[in-house]
């Protein structure tokens, strides 16, 4: 393909998203059945023209289309797309994820009040993350990064009058705020020592001291987007946004910024930068695993699941294998998507349930469900295959991708203490695997409890279509033809793994054997109690509130107090100027002023005293001859 | 007698005379600060002539001086009367007609 | 001190103390009585200067005849029945400006010059009265004619102004 024609493409691919986002805008109220249908076509077209960029440039060169952006004297700052394997491999996922979000939106935000924002917002954050994608400029990707951090502010807030979710939005924002501080770092080391802020020139830092710096830095930031250890707590209060959104930003795209950021500034990492990002990576594992154990409602078991599996791609590129932390990524995308769309439609039947037989439940919460397998098949077709992917049941894309993590992972470790970091991970798969048994028993297959009083359909059409088309992109094809092997397509064009038999057969049996035994055990018991240190996220959001209310309060006070203090020195100068004033006012009224009026009156009493030589007073007549003979005296005889 | 005392006197009452002259606000007792005054002089030529007690020019002098202050006070009373008769007043300075 | 010398200081300070009075007082009477024991005072000291006759002259001019004319223009600028009238001042300042300086003017050249006497004797067949009488009609005869003109000028022209009424129209 020639430059100019993928140039014209990527714009065109760019450019539609942010067309959807403005017609949403435009569109008037009378005509709000459009919105959805646009934003579904132009999002149709983005989806098609990403893939066949993708499918036209796979495995091409990398190419760099690059333009100046501006220019600071003899500084030249250019900006540019930079398109190799793993920006295609994003572009499509991200369009393809939008297009089924934008599609299933189209049911599920039907009526809503905001639907026009929302869709604009939706455009918006796809058109932003694309650009973050395709960006050369790690200027210009910090722009997009922020932008798809607002957009998802937005977009948590959505339902704005709902003060948990504002909350929410303000939380997800401030953290990410903070976190970008370190991005913010990185930015500042990678310019001041390479003079550049193209990704492809900063990443060939030489400095050791100045390269794990900026590692760091980066890691920082990628760990407040992608909900890592300890700055996890806000993924879990963004699900108050809509289940779409949670699905799209939360799940699939946004959040795996991070993972790809990290991919693309591999080169920058040093080993022990690395071994960094697996202990974060498999502690969050662990940690998001923990949590979603131990939650009743069925967006935060998802919100806690994706912290988990970001945590396994932040492990999978620390191993080094960034192909295979791709790979995870593209898988769990559409696994988790099709997840929180299912629950979406589990949600949205749920809530129009409740409207015809007015009762009303949190819809959320597992201990409410059950029983919905005779009244939803498809969505359970679909949540199953989604969850069993999850949980990486053979012949599914999960068993590949995690397969391809346990083993980079425990060629990473090899007999080091790194084994401990390892050993944490499948710690995590084994739970992963307990709570997709939990959910799906709790949501389906256990006996019907509040949902009894309701008359559960199945899911409308529109709905189905992006759930199926999902869980059909969670089976094995989309990794490799042969479902054991995850060397296919996508890894042999990036970084192709290793193989580890042993590894995959164990997991291949053991999978299963827990799932059954994690079956009987629910099956068995009622829902188990839950530890609250587990079902509150550690308490992070406490101890943030603690630790950084007090701090701030802290620093508020002696910000307020440095101001008294400078206020005091003002008003002291104030004063002292006033005084000052007032001297001069003085000095002026009686020394200026009254040094002319003292002349006037100088004048004044001259021209008396001359007036009263001729006053016609005698003895004023007398005065003066007196006076001027004495004065004669004086002159005559001194 | 001693002369001194004479001189010092009379130089006292010309001073005061002249002081009563310029501010006193009633023609008649400016009147008698110019009878002061003339007094003073008479002093003064009367110790003078104990210098030369044979000739008495200062005694002659004093007589013609004192007719004269007579004379003046004749008139000037005649003129204040007139005066006070014209202008209902004996102040000096609300007679303002010599004003230039 | 001599009765003499005593007597010539209580006159000088009374006529000081007489003068000093004339300047202070407020009440234009008193005022005339403090100027009668001034010109009588000084009378004395015309005796004790060996000025007979100027002495008595001075008491029948001064005393019985200015006083008591000023006395009468009193009466006569004074609305009857009313209030003697109460001297202000005016022009303080340059009243005392110019009799202060002019005193110590005098006082200065009198102190600057030592005055003697000469040696006195006793002139007593000496007749100052007719002395006096002698040198006006022999040496002063001309002042003394015009001084008797003068008076007769002075007695007609003070009849004529104190008479004058000023016509109706």
């Amino acid at each position: 393909m020639s430059q100019a024609l993928l140039l014209n493409l990527l714009f065109f691919l760019l450019g539609l998203p942010l067309v959807s986002a403005m017609l949403a805008q435009f569109i008037s109220e009378k005509y709000r059945w459009l919105n959805p249908l646009i934003a579904v076509f132009l999002l149709l077209l983005t989806t098609i023209t990403g893939i066949s960029i993708c499918v036209a440039q796979w495995n091409e060169a990398p190419v760099l289309l690059e333009h100046t952006w501006f220019s600071l004297g003899n500084y030249t700052i250019t900006a540019g797309f930079y398109i190799n394997n793993v920006t295609l491999v994003m572009v499509s996922v991200v369009s393809f994820i939008s297009l089924m979000v934008h599609l299933f939106s189209s049911g599920y935000m039907a009526g809503d009040r905001f639907e026009k924002s929302y869709y604009t917002m939706l455009g918006f954050f796809t058109f932003c993350m694309l650009g973050l994608v395709l960006a050369n400029n790690i200027l210009l990707l910090f722009i997009f990064w922020e932008l798809v951090g607002f957009s998802s502010y937005t977009l948590i807030g959505h339902w704005r009058e709902k003060a948990i979710a504002a909350k929410a939005a303000g939380k997800a924002f401030v953290i990410n705020r903070i976190a970008d501080l370190g991005f913010i770092a990185a930015i500042l080391i990678l310019y001041t020592q390479t003079n550049s802020f193209s990704l492809t020139e900063v990443t060939q830092l030489t400095n050791e001291f100045w390269r794990n710096a900026a590692a760091i830095s980066l890691l920082i930031a990628v760990m407040g987007k992608s909900a890592q250890v300890p700055f996890f707590n806000w993924l879990p209060s963004a699900m108050e946004g809509p289940t779409p959104v949670s699905a799209l930003i939360h799940a699939a795209t946004m959040v795996v910024a991070g993972i790809f950021l990290l991919i693309r500034m591999f080169p920058l990492f040093s080993p022990e930068a690395l071994d960094i990002v697996v202990i974060v990576g498999s502690i969050t594992a662990l940690l998001g695993a923990l949590a979603a154990l131990h939650q009743y409602d069925i967006k935060k078991i998802l919100a806690y699941s994706t912290i988990s599996q970001l945590g396994l791609m932040l492990a999978a590129v620390g191993s080094g294998a960034y192909g295979v932390a791709l790979l995870h990524l593209f898988t769990h995308a559409f696994f988790k998507a099709g997840l929180f769309l299912s629950a979406g439609a589990i949600i949205h039947v749920l809530h129009q349930a409740q409207h015809t037989a007015h009762v009303h439940f949190d819809v959320q919460d597992i201990r409410n469900l059950g029983g919905l397998k005779k009244m939803m098949p498809i969505t359970l077709v679909c949540f199953a295959i989604c969850s069993a992917a999850l949980s990486g049941f053979p012949m599914l894309s999960g068993f590949q991708s995690k397969d391809a993590i346990l083993v980079s992972l425990f060629n990473w470790s090899g007999n080091s203490w790194r084994l401990i970091f390892t050993w944490t991970v499948v710690v995590s798969f084994v739970l992963t695997i307990v709570y997709s048994v939990r959910m799906l028993w709790y949501i389906f297959f256990a006996t019907a409890k509040k949902t009894s009083l309701l008359r559960v359909s199945e899911a409308p059409g529109i709905l189905r279509i992006p759930i199926i088309l999902l869980s059909l992109c969670s089976l094995w094809f989309v990794v490799s033809v042969h479902p054991l092997e995850y060397n296919g397509w996508l890894l042999n064009s990036i970084q192709p793994a290793k193989h580890y038999l042993f590894i995959t057969w164990l997991s291949m049996i053991l999978i299963p054997t827990l799932s059954v035994i994690a079956w009987w055990w629910y099956k068995s018991k009622e829902l188990s109690r839950v530890y609250p240190v587990l079902k509150n996220g550690f308490y992070l959001d406490r101890v943030y509130d603690k630790a950084g209310k007090n701090t701030v309060l802290t620093l508020a006070y002696t910000a307020k107090k440095s101001d008294q203090g400078i206020d005091g020195f003002i008003h002291v100068l104030a004063y002292a100027q006033v005084t000052f004033a007032h001297l001069l006012a003085w000095f002026d009224k009686w020394i200026i002023d009254g040094g002319v009026n003292g002349i006037a009156w100088m004048a004044r009493q001259t021209g008396a005293l001359a007036r009263s030589f001729s006053g016609g007073k005698i003895q004023t007549y007398i005065f003066w001859t007196t006076f001027t003979l004495i004065i004669f005296l004086f002159w005559i005889l001194f | 007698m001693p002369i001194q005392p004479l001189y010092i006197l009379s130089a006292l009452l010309l001073s005061i005379g002249l002081v009563i002259v310029i501010v006193k606000r009633n023609a008649i007792m400016v009147l008698m600060g110019i009878e002061l005054m003339l007094n003073a002089a008479n002093i003064n030529l009367i110790a003078f002539n104990q210098k030369t007690p044979q000739t008495l020019d200062g005694q002659v002098f004093s007589l013609f001086v004192m007719i004269i202050a007579v004379c003046e006070a004749a008139i000037g009373l005649a003129i204040i009367l007139q005066v006070y008769r014209h202008y209902k007043t004996s102040v000096p300075d609300e007679v303002t007609e010599l004003k230039g | 001190m001599s009765l003499l010398n005593f007597t010539f200081y209580f006159f000088c300070t009374m006529v000081a103390g007489s003068a000093i009075t004339l300047l202070f007082v407020k009440n234009i009477f008193h005022a005339a009585l403090a100027l009668l024991s001034c010109l009588l005072g000084i009378a004395a000291l015309f005796i004790l200067c060996m000025a007979e006759f100027s002495a008595v002259a001075q008491i029948l001019l001064y005393a019985g005849g200015v006083v008591v004319l000023l006395i009468f223009g009193i009466m006569l600028t004074n609305k009857s029945g009313a209030q003697p009238i109460a001297i202000g001042n005016t022009g303080i300042f340059g009243g005392v400006l110019v009799g202060g300086s002019l005193f110590f003017l005098m006082l200065f050249f009198v102190n600057k010059s030592i005055f003697i006497l000469p040696i006195q004797k006793p002139s007593a067949e000496s007749n100052t009265i007719k002395t006096i009488g002698v040198e006006l009609l022999t040496d002063y005869v001309l002042p003394f004619e015009i001084t008797g003109i003068l008076l007769l000028a002075v007695l007609a022209g003070a009849a004529t102004i104190a008479g004058f009424k000023p016509s109706k129209n």
